[in-house]
């Protein structure tokens, strides 16, 4: 399987400064050596709490945060160390998507304008008619209507704003997309409507996606894989039935566990976590999630857990996920 | 108290507001008990007036943009009859003047906000806040007062209390941030507890957590809650009754388990089919096609009757009563009024 993207041990370190003269006494690891690939015209979810360096992820692979170290594969090319010129030609392939519908659009920018900048970038010889007509034709795409143009950001609503948001991202054609929670501000029926237009466009443009979000319900409708963030690391990564059905991180259990069903059928046991998320400036030792974790023991606190893997296309951070599929007690 | 008599009544419940593209019916018409132990739900989607209502409960409606629309107003030239009534303690709570008010507000019935940072001061310690409530209220004073703010923040977990009292809202998670806001609201025992959706700005496992101690707490305090939310997860975990809100008018209202399992209503209906999760994975969900109409320009007839998917003819002309079915639920559709298609 050849894939389109691969992420190696990236890291993103951001130092923390502190007197007069700034010095930097310490440093947050938001994203701490992170690994993954991604298939062409496959979608990887990744998932956690806010902090666990989701969206520093995205940001860095698109290079819009500096990633301290590590490697960015892009069509087997490291964009980490991409020229301005071949960063150029990477950007009309991957675009991003935010999560904001409302600060992530120029107020100023009449619709029109914000969807055709891309291309005056990136696609140069397109004469200013055929710019205009390739507008027009995203906004169909995207179910906006032709007036939608010339008009201003404020006058949208919220969905209506996110649809603008990928339209501008597909002007360029890009095959890869980076969705940063681009759902989450949006209001149930309106979420619908969105995820509907993604399915339909991934399909149509044979997109390959990396959809950060914190909606496991979400994620599992739309993502092929998914992978569970803490702490700036990968946790537990699967193809999506398989983790929901059998999650062998504690993390992802009790992640899976808190989520409020919408029916009134009684409710699982719920695995009840004690505590916050703790700083990514001073992380626990050994495991980090040990002074959450239902089952830790001495070893936890100790001793980093090393990557198991559960099966070929499952793998799982911890001490005790069994090689062969046994599953952690859970109703203890 | 008598548990069957409700310890707060709403009726008619009318909030508008003056805009300047017109006058917004923000909440137009809503009634609703809430009763001790029980725990009422009110869900719909932002701009429904879930939040207008519980502001005009708690009387915190802006002015003079905002006001709740009592009998004798005039609107559009015409005084009102049927005006709004907040009924606690049989005393009309809109009735009262400010200053009477006060001792019900933030003592007897109290709130609890989405955004925990921004309802925090953020230049008084966390216990300072506290106190403040029991001072105004209990008349404690220093080491008193003190003292019943450390036993509120054993109750809502927060761990080393005594520490926390003298920390300020930033140093405060916030998981911790909305234990600090139960705490303030419960410091006086209230009898109502406005929670306007309490677990939106939070992680799910802080969620599961939060969730789970106003359930504990309200099992203790024996308060009534009004529960305010979009999310229909909340709602079947939390809720003994739930009232769905669109455009400023309840459509449906039920317990959870017969509006969860037989929901009668098309955009209640929508909002569960629209739910991720129920179809197969890739496939399109269903959808509510359109969106939520402003508030100044409501469709006549059926407010929902624009994305109706069962629209029929009196649906445009003729608004739709909130009737009691069969079973005692309440839907506000002409599939369920036995109107005419001809009318």
């Amino acid at each position: 399987m050849s894939e389109l993207l691969k992420v190696e041990g990236l890291q993103v370190y951001f130092p923390i400064r502190k007197g007069i003269l700034r010095q930097v006494v310490g440093q947050v690891k938001a994203v701490d050596g992170v690994n993954f690939s991604l298939a062409p015209g496959r979608t990887l979810g990744l998932v956690g709490e806010s902090g666990c360096g989701k969206t520093t992820i995205g940001k860095a692979i698109l290079r819009l945060t500096p990633a301290t170290g590590g490697r960015v594969l892009f069509q087997g090319q490291d964009m980490l160390q991409a020229s301005p010129s071949e960063l150029l030609n990477f950007r009309a392939k991957a675009q991003i998507v935010f999560q904001d519908p409302y600060s992530s659009l120029n107020p100023r920018l009449d619709i029109g304008d914000i969807i055709a900048e891309g291309m005056t970038i990136h696609l140069k010889d397109l004469t200013k008619t055929q710019r205009t007509a390739r507008v027009q034709e995203l906004l169909e795409t995207v179910g906006l209507p032709n007036s939608a143009s010339s008009r201003y950001p404020h006058e949208f609503s919220g969905g209506q704003r996110q649809r603008i948001g990928i339209a501008r991202a597909l002007a360029v054609n890009p095959q890869f997309l980076v969705c940063d929670e681009p759902v989450s501000a949006l209001d149930l029926s309106i979420q619908a409507q969105v995820l509907n237009l993604l399915i339909d466009l991934r399909e149509r443009f044979n997109l390959t996606l990396l959809f950060i979000s914190h909606d496991l319900s979400v994620v599992r409708h739309l993502c092929d894989e998914v992978a569970v963030m803490y702490l700036g690391r990968i946790v537990e990564q699967a193809p999506t039935e398989q983790l929901y059905r059998s999650p062998q991180h504690p993390y992802t259990q009790s992640l899976l566990s808190a989520i409020p069903e919408a029916t009134t059928n009684p409710q699982k046991d719920r695995i009840r976590l004690t505590g916050d998320v703790p700083s990514p400036i001073n992380p626990p030792s050994g495991c980090p999630f040990h002074p959450r974790c239902f089952a830790a023991t001495e070893l936890c606190s100790q001793t980093v857990p090393p990557r198991v893997d559960v099966d070929p296309a499952h793998w799982a951070v911890c001490h005790y996920t069994q090689p062969e599929g046994v599953k952690v007690s859970v109703e203890s | 108290m008598n548990p069957t008599v409700p310890v707060l009544q709403v009726k008619h419940l009318r909030t508008y507001y003056r805009t300047r593209n017109g006058l917004s019916r923000a909440v137009d018409d809503i009634s609703f008990d809430l009763r001790r132990g029980q725990t009422l739900a009110l869900l719909g989607e932002s701009g429904c007036g879930k939040s207008a209502t519980a502001l005009s409960v708690i009387r915190l409606v802006p002015k003079p943009a905002g006001w709740v629309v009592r009998s004798g107003d005039v609107l559009d030239g015409v005084p009102v009859t049927q005006g709004s009534e907040i009924l606690f303690d049989n005393k009309d709570l809109l009735a009262l003047p400010e200053a009477q008010m006060r001792p019900y507000r933030g003592s007897k019935i109290t709130m609890i906000f989405q955004e925990p940072l921004t309802s925090l001061n953020p230049v008084y310690t966390v216990g300072d806040q506290l106190m403040e409530v029991v001072q105004l209220h209990q008349g404690l004073r220093g080491q008193a007062a003190r003292q019943v703010a450390l036993e509120m923040f054993k109750k809502v977990g927060i761990p080393s209390p005594e520490a926390r009292l003298d920390e300020y809202p930033h140093q405060l998670s916030g998981g911790m941030r909305q234990r600090v806001m139960i705490a303030i609201a419960l410091a006086c025992k209230p009898d109502v507890l406005i929670a306007d959706e309490p677990t939106t700005a939070l992680d799910v496992t802080i969620q599961a957590q939060i969730l789970d101690l106003l359930k504990d707490l309200q099992r203790e305090f024996g308060m009534a809650v009004l529960l305010i939310t979009h999310d229909l997860g909340v709602v079947a975990q939390m809720a003994d009754e739930v009232a769905v809100m669109y455009a400023g008018k309840v459509v449906e209202r039920g317990s959870v388990q017969q509006v969860f399992n037989h929901s009668r209503h098309p955009y209640t209906q929508g909002l569960f089919a629209s739910l991720p999760g129920r179809q197969a994975r890739g496939q399109k969900l269903c959808t509510i096609e359109g969106t939520v109409p402003e508030s100044t320009n409501f469709p006549t007839g059926c407010r929902f009757n624009t994305r109706c998917p069962h629209r029929f003819a009196p649906c445009a002309g003729l608004e739709p009563l909130l009737l009691p079915q069969a079973d005692g639920v309440q839907v506000a559709c002409h599939l369920y009024t036995g109107v005419n298609a001809h009318v």
